[in-house]
């Protein structure tokens, strides 16, 4: 497998170390004057998001970690998985819950998703950073509730998604929100 | 974009004229007290000999010269031809050392001065350092009060084993091979100068042996120790200062142990510089330091990066 000098990491490279996938978070280099050269890596684990710090050898060679990005169309979910389609092949894959963890509040057919393959096999996907949703639970927004400061009502998306939205916003409406932070953007 | 782009142009550009102030000021303390400004070459036939520490090559059509990664070779040939008090302030190069506080060319303010004794150097240095900076506390601690009391552990007794478990003890992760003096530069980098108090300076005296360098050697407490020194500040490294060998043949000794090691670490042995050995015989007893000028730049304008306060950094090139 293709390798990389400690001293040419930089940060979004994915390296293996005892067999786990991880992004590089940040290198710092440290060298006393006189003395051995260190690469200070903060590494971030590809599947678990754990945080960990080691130092190597300057020009100590590390494994880069066969990571690949490839965008793809949800089709249709089932029990407990999500099928997605390669535009291009026409290819079909299937990624169960348990590894779109959280994102599955994304998981609307049709979008494209990010999906990180480790090794050929899913490890996580990324939602679009903006959808338009539908909303499919919401109280009836009350005339004068402004005053008493309250500005934002909880709404259920048609995807499963709990998001803060505007009191004057209503049930059935489709709304443009922010994946990464669940925040309501606008209206559509 | 454009605008973000335009700020750090205009804010280095008004950073210049600071750091020509601060050379000016460097030079102006060093007239004052009677040294001579001595503008070595930086092309040299020989480079220094360091197991840590690479030069850069040039060539011209018959043969390759290096690009000197500290003027101390040449400033100890004038000091043995009868200059007293000399300094440097120039760039000087080292092969990838790139970084926050690293640049592959850099600005060394070195001097050296005939009879002054390591404790006066030092003094001289603090001076030095703290007319950039504010701050005046300084501490002092040996290199094995230091690890006593950062790490409870003394680097002078204990091996590579002990060492190990003292960094995995302390939640550093390393797993390859590093002789002793390895270890030690590893813990005090990683797990000892983190400790280090802001805003105040550290003198570090009295190296292990192995990490002398060209100082002098001396006897204390049953061990022998190198007369060296290093200071810090706000847990940078910041100087670096001998008591200055000056037996031939301990050069050569030395010299050979580097070589040994460079070729262990694969890297190419450098041929020896005949005509600085040959001085050390005229080298009378002095002290000698060291000075990262743009880290010292760094830290009086509480600059996070050494690339804020060069012209352009490696990667702006």
């Amino acid at each position: 497998m293709a390798q990389i000098s400690t001293n040419d990491l930089r940060g979004g490279m994915k390296v293996e170390i005892d067999k786990d996938p991880y992004t590089v978070v940040s290198n710092e280099f440290v060298k006393p004057g006189k003395g051995q050269a260190f690469n200070r890596i903060k590494l971030k684990h590809l599947m678990t998001g754990r945080v960990i710090e080691k130092t190597f050898k300057t020009n100590e060679k590390l494994e880069l970690a066969d990571v690949v990005e490839q965008k793809m169309r949800l089709l249709y979910l089932e029990q407990d998985a999500a099928v997605f389609m390669d535009d291009d092949s026409y290819e079909q894959i299937n990624v169960p819950f348990e590894v779109i963890k959280d994102n599955k509040q994304w998981l609307k057919e049709e979008a494209l998703f990010d999906l990180i393959f480790y090794n050929g096999t899913v490890v996580d996907l990324i939602p679009p950073t903006f959808m338009e949703l539908k909303i499919t639970e919401t109280s009836p927004g009350v005339r004068g509730d402004t005053a008493s400061g309250r500005v934002l009502k909880p709404a259920i998306l048609e995807t499963g998604a709990k998001v803060q939205v505007p009191i004057f916003i209503e049930e059935g409406e489709t709304i443009k929100v922010d994946t990464r932070t669940c925040e309501y953007v606008s209206r559509v | 974009m454009y605008l973000e782009f335009k700020d750090t142009i205009t804010s280095k550009i008004e950073f210049l004229r600071l750091r020509a102030l601060a050379l000016q000021k460097a030079r102006s303390f060093f007239n004052h007290r009677d040294y001579i400004e001595v503008d070595i070459p930086s092309i040299i036939k020989f480079p220094a000999i360091d197991q840590h520490i690479d030069s850069f090559e040039v060539s011209d059509k018959n043969q390759t010269y290096y690009l000197h990664t500290s003027p101390e070779y040449l400033m100890k040939r004038l000091l043995a031809k009868g200059l007293k008090k000399i300094f440097y302030l120039g760039h000087v190069f080292r092969i990838d050392e790139a970084g926050h506080r690293h640049n592959p060319e850099f600005t060394m303010l070195e001097w050296y001065h005939v009879g002054f004794s390591l404790k006066d150097l030092i003094n001289e240095t603090l001076d030095l350092c703290k007319s950039f900076t504010e701050d005046k506390t300084t501490k002092f601690l040996s290199y094995q009060e230091a690890f006593k009391f950062f790490l409870g552990i003394d680097p002078f007794v204990s091996d590579q084993h002990d060492l190990k478990s003292c960094a995995k003890k302390n939640g550093l992760s390393f797993d390859s091979y590093l002789d002793k003096d390895g270890w030690l530069q590893l813990l005090l980098s990683h797990l000892i100068e983190p400790c280090f108090e802001d805003d105040t300076y550290y003198v570090i005296f009295q190296y292990p042996k192995s990490q002398a360098a060209l100082a002098k050697t001396e006897y204390i407490n049953g061990f022998e120790v190198a007369s060296r020194f290093e200071i810090y500040y706000n847990k940078v490294e910041l100087a670096n200062g001998y008591f200055e060998l000056n037996d031939p043949q301990e050069h050569l000794n030395r010299f050979s142990e580097e070589n040994k090691k460079r070729v262990q670490i694969g890297k190419k042995p450098y041929p020896l510089d005949k005509k600085f050995i040959h001085s050390i015989t005229n080298l009378p007893e002095c002290s000698g330091v060291s000075v990262g000028f743009d880290r010292l730049l760094m830290l009086s304008h509480r600059k996070e990066c050494i690339k804020d306060v060069l012209c352009f950094s490696f990667d702006e090139l």
